[in-house]
């Protein structure tokens, strides 16, 4: 299984957002769904846990809905799902994919100037916003992104404990 | 999956000041209106034969003073976005900026009948602010661990500049009564193939695989596509070289100058024929179709590029030396002058709004980029550019002397134009910070 995470010690228990590959574990029934709830563990309820999988995970999918999480799937190409579980108290995605720069980056700065403590903002962008970065970090904010494999990105900000 | 680490990433104090950016673009609009004047006081002899000192000296002041003074600016500011790296020693940015313009006055200045020493100063200048240039971008671009072909575009484009320079300096050498190199002809042709292919057309197409689904919405061209569009312009940079290995001779037909342009194809069609139809494409197909007079420099930037490689095939066959300089003028001012005054219209709001206005966002209603700049005066500018365009196309066609100094005219006018919008936005910036400073 192929784990990219910000290690950050303390800090993992806020992480909102996270990403596993579960290509290598798919036909290890029992090892993935293990996986993938410790994962969601580690996540605060309002997290995103996006999952790249080779063929759509039914089983997982029906587990996690049971447990009272969010799925979305999708084709992305032939050997290519992505799998988005969305947390028990996960807020909406704002999708910013239809906007030119720097709306997006206008839209994300004015929302994180209103997040309350320990909210999450969530926003879909057309690609990865570097230039955004180090306005966040002047804020005072912390973020986590996540490219998609069509290179559009799904954001997570909240406020720096 | 990358986290906001209190310590990764950039920050904002390693992104350039606005000053650096703003300072290279302001050198665009005052070198055409030295363009202007070179073509209104020495009239067609501007336009004429390639090997006039006044050709030679409209040509730079077009490669130097617009493009090269545009593409600096632009590369100071989007390599650490691109790369993830900051430019070491920023600082040495501005001394880069009083070099080039030094040596773009001292080069223009000898040419066309100043003293031999003021080439000389020319050659010492420029060299100096490429080196101040070259090495802490290079080595931002160098050591950024970030693979995508953009990146791969640019490193291609600074590696070029290094190699194209070289190359100027050396023939330059002749106008300085230090004696032109045995090879001149062909030094020449492969500086100015690794000029407008390797530095011009690489950077514009890496930075519009970037910048064009960024700014517009459109699909940016397949992963293979843009490897490919890569290969083809790293084998005709490459290729040329191996004319210096011929011995001279004197079959004009497979002369080494003339083999050295035929070589150069691969990347002439990727740059110019494969890149625009692509882009034209990918800029039909956006998604969302607000339009955006920026758009209107694009699409005739990229048409007329489609134009260059049978013009170019024209300029190295044809014994008539209008092709030549046609190719010259639609390459420079049609295809990349176009497209860089498109994107200072864009990418100037854009850098005032990122450095002045953003703090503010939050804490007080803050200007869209379309506000800093209006849809009017970037029309406006365009179809300036557009009559300076014909106008000088008409000239070199009918070698007429009052159509060349009516295209220095349109081109002064366009200096202004583009001038008074960027200052315009700069102030808009700067009011609203006075207005409004940050605590
Ligand atoms: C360090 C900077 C540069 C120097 C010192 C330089 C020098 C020269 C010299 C001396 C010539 C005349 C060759 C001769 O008389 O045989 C020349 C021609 C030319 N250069 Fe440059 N150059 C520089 C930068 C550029 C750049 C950046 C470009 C394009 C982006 C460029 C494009 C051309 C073209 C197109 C010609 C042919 C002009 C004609 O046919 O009239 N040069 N260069």
């Amino acid at each position: 299984m192929d784990r990219t995470k910000a290690k950050a010690g303390n800090l993992l228990a806020t992480k909102p957002l996270d990403f596993l590959d579960i290509r290598p574990e798919e036909s290890v029934g029992e090892k993935l769904l293990d996986a993938v709830f410790q994962t969601l563990e580690c996540l605060p309820h309002d997290g995103v846990l996006k999952l790249l999988a080779g063929s759509r995970p039914d089983v997982l999918i029906a587990q996690l809905t049971e447990h009272g999480y969010q799925i979305k799937s999708r084709q992305e190409q032939e050997n290519i799902w992505d799998i988005e579980i969305l947390g028990t108290a996960a807020p909406d995605i704002v999708d910013l994919r239809g906007y030119e720069a720097p709306e997006p980056m206008h839209q994300i700065l004015l929302a994180a100037s209103r997040l309350d403590g320990d909210k999450t903002y969530f926003a879909r962008l057309p690609h990865v916003p570097h230039p955004l970065f180090p306005l966040l970090r002047e804020r005072n904010l912390r973020w986590w992104v996540h490219e998609e494999v069509d290179r559009s990105a799904l954001l997570a900000v909240r406020a720096a404990p | 999956m990358n986290g906001g680490m209190p310590n990764a990433g950039l920050s904002l104090e390693q992104a350039p000041h606005l000053l650096v950016p703003a300072s290279f673009f302001l050198m665009v609009p005052l070198s055409l209106l030295l363009a202007g004047a070179i073509l209104m006081h020495a009239g067609v002899a501007s336009l004429s034969h390639p090997w006039n000192p006044q050709v030679i000296a409209l040509t730079h002041v077009g490669t130097i003073g617009v493009l090269l003074m545009g593409m600096v600016g632009a590369l100071y500011q989007m390599t650490p976005v691109v790369a993830g790296t900051p430019v070491a020693a920023i600082r040495v940015a501005h001394g880069v900026h009083v070099l080039l313009l030094t040596g773009l006055v001292c080069f223009v200045w000898r040419l066309l009948g100043g003293p031999a020493f003021a080439m000389t100063l020319a050659g010492y200048s420029l060299a100096m602010a490429l080196l101040g240039f070259l090495l802490p971008v290079g080595w931002s671009l160098a050591s950024s661990v970030t693979r995508d072909e953009t990146t791969l575009g640019m490193r291609l484009a600074v590696a070029s500049l290094a190699v194209l320079a070289a190359m100027g300096l050396l023939v330059a050498r002749g106008y300085a009564e230090s004696g032109f190199p045995d090879n001149r002809f062909l030094l020449t042709q492969v500086h100015l193939t690794v000029a407008l292919l390797g530095w011009v057309g690489g950077l514009i197409v890496s930075i519009s695989w970037q910048v064009v689904p960024m700014f517009y919405l459109a699909p940016s061209p397949a992963k293979r596509s843009r490897q490919a569009m890569l290969g083809a312009l790293v084998a005709g940079l490459i290729l040329p070289f191996a004319a210096f290995a011929m011995q001279p001779n004197n079959d004009v037909a497979l002369s080494p100058t003339r083999l050295a342009a035929v070589a150069a194809l691969p990347a002439a069609l990727a740059v110019w024929f494969f890149h625009p139809l692509l882009t034209l494409h990918s800029i039909h197909q956006r998604k969302r179709r607000r339009t955006d007079a920026s758009l209107l420099y694009w699409r005739a930037g990229l048409s007329v590029a489609l134009l260059l490689v049978p013009l170019a095939a024209m300029a190295s066959l044809a014994d008539d030396y209008r092709w030549q300089i046609l190719f010259g003028w639609l390459a420079i001012w049609g295809w990349a002058g176009m497209i860089l005054h498109g994107m200072l219209t864009r990418i100037m709001p854009f850098l005032v709004w990122f450095h002045r206005l953003t703090p503010l966002i939050g804490k007080m209603r803050v200007p869209s980029i379309r506000g800093l700049l209006s849809q009017g005066r970037i029309k406006t500018g365009f179809a300036i550019h557009l009559a300076s365009l014909v106008l000088g196309a008409a000239t070199i066609v009918t070698q007429s002397d009052i159509l060349a100094r009516l295209t220095g005219l349109a081109i002064t006018a366009t200096g202004f134009s583009l001038g008074s919008s960027l200052v315009h936005v700069l102030h808009l910036g700067q009011r609203h910070l006075l207005q409004h400073p940050i605590k």
